[in-house]
C-alpha cells in the first residue's frame, strides 16, 4: 500500500439528524493525515430531544439532507484503517529523505531467491555502494547471518508468527543500524507474496520477486504484489529448463496488471544476471541524492532536469 | 493472513476516536473495503469473530460495503471497471495505472446500542461482510 488514493471528502457533520435508537459516530482523516479525528455524535446533550430528523426542511436542503433524510444514522466520513501504519511509514519516509538514502522493500514468498539475490547484489557492487540490510523473518537470525558474512551491516526482525513487517517495526529496526553514510537500505519481508504487499514501510522502491519454480499463473494469483511494485525480478531463470515456466507469459500477466513494471530476470549460478539491478540501484541512489539537493536549493538549476 | 493485524488497527482506530461508553454501546461497524485494498472480507470478518469471542465485543457486527475496482484511461478520458485485474483500457487497450476506486480500507461509521438495548449475545458468525454481488 503505497499509497493511499481514498478520496473521502471531509463533511460538515450535523447531529441533531440522529434518531434517538441510534446514534453514529463519524471519523474523519480529512485534517490530520493519519490522524482520525472524532466528531463527536453524543457531546450533544440533547441531541434525543429533536427525535425527528425529518424536522430539517428538505427544501433548502442539499443531497447531504437529503441522504440524511433516506438514511438518518449514516455518516459520510471515514477513516483509513491503515493511518497508523502509513503515519509510521511517512515517518520513515521522511527519516531516509533527510539522511539521503533510497530505502527498498524485496518482497516475495519464501524460497523465490531474496536472500541469494542480495548476497549476488552485494557481492556485484564490490563498495561502489554502502548498504545495509533489513532481514524479516518468523524466527531465526540465519537470513542476516549470510549478509553479515559479505561484511554488511544486517539487523535481524523476528516477527515470531507475523507474516509481514509493518513501518513501526522497520522504524525500529532503523534505530539499531548505524546509517552514517549509507546510500541504500534494503529490506528483505518476511517469506509471503499476499500481506506484505499491503504495507507500505515508507520504500522508495519496492521489488517483488517471482521464481520459476512458483510457475507462471502468479502474478493474477497475488495481483497487489505486482500492482504495487516498482520492479519484478524473475528468480532461477537457471532451472528454467526443468520447470513448465515462460517468461513472457509470466511478464505479459504482470504487466496487465501493472505496465509500469520493470522486469528483469536473475540467475544465482549466473552472477552478471545481477547487474541490470546495479545499474538500477545506481541510478537511483543517484536519483535520491540529486533530488534532495534539488530541494536544499531551491534557487533556478537550468539543468536540473538532467539528473531528475 | 495479516486480517488479525487489520482488525487490530480497527480496534486501535477505535479505541483512539470512541470514549469508553460508547465503545461499551459499540453494535455494528461499517466498513469500506475495496476490490485492491488486499483485504478478503470473508477473512476479516472470521478474525474479528476470531478477536472478539467472550470479550466486551463478541456481539459487535462487522458489515463490510465493497468497493470495486476503476480505473482511468489517459486516451478515451474513460473511466472503466476493472475486471480480473487487466488494468487495459477495453476500448482502446492502452495501459493504465491511473486507479479511481477500490484502493479504500476505511471505517465508514459505527453505530451503537441504546441505553436498555442488549447486544445479541447468541451472535452467530454471520455472512454480512460477505461481498455484495455485483457491487
Amino acid at each position: 500500500m503505497c499509497t493511499n488514493t481514498q478520496s473521502v471528502e471531509p463533511t460538515v457533520v450535523n447531529n441533531h439528524y440522529h434518531t434517538h435508537n441510534h446514534y453514529v459516530y463519524n471519523f474523519n482523516h480529512g485534517q490530520a493525515p493519519g490522524q482520525p479525528v472524532a466528531i463527536p455524535a453524543h457531546d450533544h446533550g440533547h441531541s434525543h430531544d429533536h427525535g425527528h430528523s425529518h424536522d430539517h426542511s428538505p427544501t433548502n436542503g442539499n443531497n447531504e439532507d437529503i441522504q440524511r433524510m433516506i438514511s438518518p444514522h449514516i455518516g459520510q466520513i471515514g477513516a483509513n484503517i491503515l493511518s497508523a501504519n502509513d503515519r509510521d511509514a511517512a515517518g520513515n519516509r521522511q527519516r531516509m529523505r533527510n539522511e539521503n538514502i533510497l530505502l527498498i522493500n524485496l518482497i516475495s514468498s519464501a524460497g523465490s531467491g531474496k536472500t541469494s539475490f542480495l548476497e549476488r547484489t552485494i557481492e556485484a557492487l564490490d563498495g561502489r555502494l554502502k548498504i545495509a540490510v533489513i532481514e524479516g523473518d518468523l524466527e531465526t537470525e540465519r537470513d542476516a547471518d549470510r549478509i553479515r558474512k559479505h561484511g554488511i551491516q544486517a539487523y535481524q526482525i523476528e516477527t515470531g508468527g507475523i507474516c509481514h513487517l509493518e513501518a513501526n517495526v522497520v522504524e525500529h529496526a532503523l534505530s539499531h543500524l548505524d546509517t552514517t553514510g549509507l546510500d541504500v537500505i534494503i529490506i528483505e519481508n518476511v517469506g509471503n507474496p499476499v500481506c506484505p504487499a499491503a504495507f507500505d514501510l515508507g520504500e522508495d522502491y519496492r521489488i517483488c520477486m517471482l521464481a520459476t519454480t512458483e510457475g507462471d499463473d502468479k502474478p493474477k494469483k497475488y495481483p497487489e504484489l505486482f500492482r504495487r511494485s516498482d520492479l519484478l525480478v524473475i528468480s532461477k531463470t537457471d532451472l528454467i529448463a526443468h520447470v513448465p515456466f515462460s517468461i513472457e507469459a509470466a511478464t505479459k500477466e504482470a504487466l496487465e496488471i501493472n505496465h509500469q513494471l520493470e522486469v528483469i530476470e536473475f540467475a544465482n549460478n549466473d552472477p552478471s544476471s545481477v547487474d541490470p539491478f546495479i545499474d538500477i540501484l545506481i541510478d537511483r541512489v543517484a536519483k535520491k541524492k540529486s533530488h534532495h539537493h534539488d530541494h536544499s536549493h531551491n534557487h533556478d538549476h537550468a539543468h536540473s532536469h538532467t539528473h531528475a | 493472513m495479516h486480517e488479525i493485524s487489520l482488525v487490530s488497527s480497527i480496534w486501535k482506530t477505535l479505541d483512539a476516536t470512541l470514549s469508553e461508553s460508547e465503545l461499551n454501546a459499540l453494535k455494528l461497524i461499517r466498513l469500506k473495503v475495496g476490490a485492491l485494498a488486499n483485504v478478503e472480507p470473508i477473512l476479516l470478518d472470521s478474525a474479528f469473530q476470531a478477536i472478539t469471542k467472550n470479550t466486551r465485543f463478541d456481539g459487535v457486527e462487522l458489515r463490510c460495503t465493497l468497493i470495486p475496482a476503476t480505473a482511468h484511461c489517459e486516451s478515451c478520458k474513460d473511466i472503466f471497471p476493472v475486471n480480473n485485474y487487466r488494468f487495459i483500457c477495453p476500448t482502446c487497450d492502452q495501459p493504465t495505472s491511473d486507479v479511481r476506486s477500490g484502493e479504500e480500507f476505511l471505517i465508514e461509521n459505527v453505530e451503537f446500542s441504546t441505553e436498555g438495548e442488549e447486544l445479541n449475545s447468541n451472535h452467530k458468525p454471520n455472512k454480512s461482510c460477505a461481498p455484495i454481488p455485483n457491487q
